[in-house]
C-alpha cells in the first residue's frame, strides 16, 4: 500500500524536479563559472567571483532597495484598497456581477500588455489622464524625472493588482459565519466594532496569505518597470527583475545574471524568516 | 427508478492494489504498442513518397527523337538530339538519375514590421516560381521586435536547427561562432553565380568578423534630420542653428510658435537612444563607436563635442523645448509626436520616413516631411561637419542548421538586384546601390535621391564589437540621468567613460 501511493507520485515529482531542481542546478552551475555569450559552450569555473562581484555592484544594492521600496508601498495600498472594495460589495447591490466583472478586468490583462496600454493612458499627447487633467486645469507630467515616474509606476500597479486582493478578500468574506455577527449586532455593536473585532480576526489569516503573495510579485516586478520607464531615468527605476534580465539578455553576463538571483533568492529568505517570527510573536500566523 | 438510474456504477466499488496496478500496466503497454505502430508506419509513408535513385537505360531508335524515361513509376520525358551514322542506327543511352530529393522547407526568421512585410513577399515569389524547380520551400517565422535579440540568443546558445536563416543586427560580433561562415558559399561559383559588388562596402564590412563574412544586410538604417519643411525652409545646418531654431519653436518662449515644442528628444533609457544621441555627438567633432575604434571612442567621451552634444539634449529637456516625457520616448513616441504636429524637428532613424510621409499614417505631415544632414559645427575651411551612424541589420545562417546549402541558396536570390529591388518595394530598405538608382525604387521610396547623398558622404558604419549592446546600454544609463537632471553633463559622461573603459579592458 506504501509503495503503491509513491509510485502513483512518481510521474509528478519526476516533472516537478526536472522544472525546478534541474534549472535551479544549472543556475549555480551558472554563478560558480565565468559565462558569457561567447565562453557558452567553454566555461570557466570562477567559484565566488560573481558573488563576491555582484554584493560590491552598487547599482545591484540600489536595485534591491528600489524594489523593496516598491513593494512595500503597492502592497500595503493594494490590501486596504481590496479589502475597502470587497467590504464596500458585501451587500446586497443591484449589478453588483457587472460591477465584479468590471473591477477584474485589469487582472486579466497579460501584465505586458498592461504596461503599454497604461503608458498610452498617461501619454501627454493621446493619453486620456492628461487629457482629463489639462481640461480641469492641471498640468501634470507623468515620465518626466524620478518621482513622477515612481508616482506612475505606482499607480499603475495598484490599478493591476487591487482587484486580485479585492476577490481573495471578497471570496473570504462571503465565507465567514454570520453567527458572531448576529450575536455582535444584538449586543448593539456598531460597524465600527464589528469590523475591528469580528471582520478582521476572521480574515486575519486570509488577509496575511493575499499580503505574502502579493508582496512577493511586487518584488518580482519586471514587465511593468520594464516597459513603462525602461528602469529609467538613468538607474532610478530599475528592479533587481530588470538589473538582472539586463545583466543576461543585454550584457550577456550569464554567471553574474544568476549570481545576482541566488543572492536575490538568500535575501529574500531571509527576509521572509525574519517577517514570520515577527508575524508569529505579534500572534498573526 | 430514475433516482437508481443516477447511481454511477462505479460508486462504492472499491479498487484493490493488483487491479490497480494490472489496469495501469495494460493501458501502457497498449500506448507503447499504438506509439511503436503510429512510428513504423510513418517511417515506411515517408519512404514511399521518395522514389529511389535508379539507373535507366534508354534506347534510341534514329535521330532527333523523343526519349521516355521511366523511373520506378515517375515518368520524365526528354527531347534529345541524337547524332548517329545513319537513320536506322540503334543507339543505346544509360543513364544514372538521382531520385528526386524530397522538398525541403526552410525557416526563415524575421522580426515584424515593413522588413517582414517585405520579405514575405519576397517568400512568396520564391515558394511560387523557385521552389518547384529548387525543391526548397522558405517559411517565414516572426519574433517580436522587443524579444527578438533574446530569442534568436537563446536558440543559437542552445545549438538549435530549429531556424536555418537568422535576421539579427548588432550580434553578428557576438554570436559568430553559432554562425555559418558564407566566404566558401560565395566563392562557390555553382553555388553563387552572382555578385556582392552592389553592396554598400560597410555593410558587409558590418557582417564581417575576424576577415570571414557571417551575412548578407538587407536593410541599412541611417539617422537623419527630420524637419517640417513648411515651417522651416532652409534646415539647420550646425548644432548652434539647431539650438536657436528648437528655441524659436517652442511656445513656452515664443508664444506665436506653431508649434508647442521645438524638438524631440528620444530619452528612453534604451540603448537604441543612446545610437541616435551618437550621431548628434559625431557631427559635433566627437569620436563616435565606429569598428575598430570603440576604444578612442571611450577615450574621447569627455571630449568638449560630447559634452556639447549632451548638453544640447539636456537643455532641451530641462527648458521644456522637447516634451517633458521625452523622457520615456523612443522609436514610436517620438514619431507620434512629430505626426501630432508638436515639434518641428527631431533627429530619427530613416525607417520613420516612409510612415511619415504616408498620406493615411501622417495625415497632417505626410506633405511637409523634409530630410536633412544632421547638424554639426563648422570646420576651419569654412564647411560644416555632419555625420550619420549607420548599421545594418541582415541575415546569417545558423551553424546548426540541418539545411544550410539550401539555406545559403535561398539567400543567394535574395542578394540578386531583382530581389533587393522588390525587398525594396514592398517595405525593405536594402543597402544596395544598383537598387537605390533604379528607377523603380525611387519612384517608391522618395527619399533615395536624398539619403544617398548622407550615405556616400556622411555615414559611418556603427561598431559591431561583440560588446555593442553593453556599451550602449552602459551609455544611455548614464546619458538618460544626465537628461532627467538626476547628474550634471560631466558626471554623466565621466561615470560612462569609467565603466566603458573597464568593460573594454577586459
Amino acid at each position: 500500500m506504501k509503495l503503491t501511493k509513491y509510485l502513483l507520485i512518481i510521474p509528478t515529482l519526476i516533472l516537478l524536479l526536472a522544472l525546478t531542481l534541474y534549472p535551479t542546478a544549472f543556475a549555480y552551475f551558472l554563478a560558480l563559472h565565468e559565462i558569457t555569450v561567447q565562453t557558452f559552450r567553454n566555461p570557466t569555473f570562477v567559484g565566488l567571483d560573481n558573488f563576491i562581484e555582484i554584493s560590491f555592484n552598487r547599482e545591484f544594492w540600489y536595485a534591491i532597495g528600489f524594489t523593496t521600496l516598491f513593494a512595500f508601498v503597492v502592497t500595503p495600498i493594494e490590501m486596504g484598497l481590496g479589502l475597502l472594495i470587497s467590504l464596500l460589495l458585501d451587500r446586497p447591490l443591484s449589478g453588483k456581477r457587472i460591477i465584479i466583472t468590471l473591477i477584474l478586468t485589469p487582472l486579466a490583462i497579460a501584465p505586458a500588455l498592461f504596461a503599454v496600454m497604461m503608458k498610452l493612458m498617461f501619454n501627454e499627447f493621446v493619453g486620456l489622464v492628461p487629457y482629463i487633467l489639462n481640461s480641469l486645469g492641471f498640468h501634470y507630467s507623468f515620465f518626466r524625472d524620478f518621482p513622477s515616474s515612481f508616482l506612475t509606476l505606482i499607480i499603475t500597479d495598484i490599478i493591476q493588482w487591487t482587484p486580485f486582493v479585492f476577490i481573495i478578500t471578497y471570496s473570504g468574506l462571503q465565507a465567514l459565519p454570520r453567527e458572531p455577527y448576529e450575536a455582535a449586532l444584538i449586543d448593539g455593536a456598531g460597524s465600527k466594532e464589528i469590523f475591528r473585532y469580528i471582520t478582521i480576526p476572521l480574515l486575519k489569516p486570509l488577509l496575511l496569505i493575499v499580503f505574502v503573495l502579493r508582496l512577493m510579485d511586487a518584488f518580482k516586478t519586471f514587465d511593468t518597470v520594464y516597459i513603462m520607464t525602461g528602469g529609467g531615468p538613468g538607474f532610478s527605476t530599475t528592479t533587481a527583475s530588470v538589473m538582472i534580465y539586463r545583466a543576461s539578455f543585454i550584457h550577456g553576463n550569464f554567471g553574474l545574471a544568476a549570481a545576482a538571483t541566488i543572492f536575490l533568492l538568500f535575501i529574500a529568505s531571509v527576509a521572509s524568516t525574519v517577517g514570520i517570527r515577527v508575524l508569529s510573536k505579534t500572534g498573526m500566523v | 427508478m430514475l433516482e437508481k438510474k443516477k447511481d454511477h456504477f462505479l460508486r462504492g466499488k472499491k479498487f484493490s492494489r493488483r487491479e490497480a496496478l494490472t489496469t495501469a500496466g495494460k493501458v501502457a503497454i497498449s500506448a507503447v504498442v499504438a506509439g511503436c505502430i503510429a512510428g513504423a508506419g510513418g517511417y515506411f509513408a515517408g519512404r514511399a513518397a521518395a522514389p529511389p535513385a535508379g539507373t535507366v537505360t534508354s534506347t534510341v531508335t534514329k535521330p532527333g527523337a523523343t526519349v521516355t524515361t521511366t523511373v520506378a513509376g515517375t515518368t520524365i520525358t526528354k527531347t534529345e538530339t541524337v547524332a548517329g551514322p545513319t537513320v536506322t542506327e540503334t543507339i543505346t543511352k544509360t543513364e544514372t538519375i538521382a531520385a528526386p530529393k524530397k522538398p525541403v522547407t526552410i525557416k526563415v526568421n524575421w522580426w515584424p514590421g515593413p522588413e517582414s512585410d517585405a520579405i514575405a513577399k519576397i517568400i512568396e515569389r520564391w515558394n511560387k516560381y523557385l521552389a518547384p524547380e529548387t525543391g526548397i520551400n522558405a517559411e517565414l517565422v516572426l519574433f517580436g521586435r522587443d524579444v527578438h535579440a533574446d530569442k534568436i540568443t537563446s536558440m543559437l546558445l542552445a545549438g538549435s536547427p530549429e531556424l536555418d536563416i537568422v535576421f539579427e543586427f548588432y550580434l553578428v560580433g557576438k554570436l559568430a561562432s553559432y554562425l555559418e561562415p558564407l566566404d566558401d558559399y560565395f566563392a562557390n561559383e555553382s553555388l553563387y553565380p552572382y555578385t556582392l559588388t552592389d553592396f554598400y562596402p560597410a555593410g558587409l564590412k558590418a557582417f564581417t568578423v575576424n576577415d570571414k563574412l557571417y551575412g548578407i544586410p538587407t536593410d541599412v538604417s541611417v539617422h537623419v534630420l527630420i524637419y517640417r519643411k513648411d515651417l522651416i525652409p532652409k534646415p539647420p545646418e550646425t548644432i548652434d542653428e539647431m539650438v536657436e531654431m528648437a528655441k524659436k519653436f517652442t511656445k513656452k518662449y515664443n508664444p506665436d510658435s506653431p508649434t508647442e515644442y521645438g524638438y524631440i528628444v528620444s530619452g528612453k533609457r534604451l540603448l537604441f537612444n543612446a545610437m541616435l544621441w551618437e550621431s548628434l555627438m559625431a557631427s559635433a567633432g566627437g569620436t563616435p563607436f565606429e569598428v575598430g575604434k570603440e576604444l578612442e571612442a571611450v577615450e574621447n567621451l569627455t571630449s568638449p563635442a560630447a559634452k556639447k552634444a549632451l548638453q544640447v539634449y539636456t537643455d532641451f529637456i530641462r527648458d521644456g523645448i522637447s516634451p517633458p516625457d521625452s523622457i520615456t520616448y523612443e522609436y514610436m513616441e517620438a514619431n507620434a509626436a512629430f505626426q501630432a504636429e508638436k515639434a518641428p524637428m527631431y533627429i530619427q532613424w530613416n525607417a520613420a520616413i516612409g510612415e511619415l510621409r504616408d498620406k493615411e499614417k501622417s495625415p497632417r505631415v505626410w506633405d511637409k516631411v523634409g530630410i536633412a544632414p544632421i547638424p554639426g559645427v563648422k570646420l576651419s575651411d569654412g564647411t560644416v561637419l555632419h555625420r550619420s551612424r549607420t548599421h545594418y541589420l541582415g541575415f546569417s545562417i545558423n551553424k546548426a542548421s540541418e539545411h544550410k546549402v539550401e539555406a545559403f541558396k535561398f539567400l543567394a536570390y535574395l542578394t540578386t538586384t531583382r530581389a533587393m529591388l522588390d525587398y525594396l518595394k514592398y517595405g525593405g530598405f536594402p543597402p544596395n546601390r544598383a537598387v537605390w538608382v533604379n528607377p523603380e525604387a525611387q519612384a517608391v521610396r522618395t527619399e533615395l535621391p536624398e539619403l544617398m547623398p548622407i550615405m556616400d558622404k556622411y555615414a559611418y558604419a556603427a561598431t559591431t564589437h561583440p560588446e555593442v549592446f553593453t556599451i550602449y546600454d552602459i551609455l544611455v544609463k548614464h546619458l538618460s540621468a544626465a537628461w532627467s537632471g538626476e547628474v550634471s553633463v560631466d558626471e554623466a559622461l565621466e561615470a560612462a567613460q569609467k565603466e566603458l573603459r573597464e568593460l573594454l579592458a577586459k
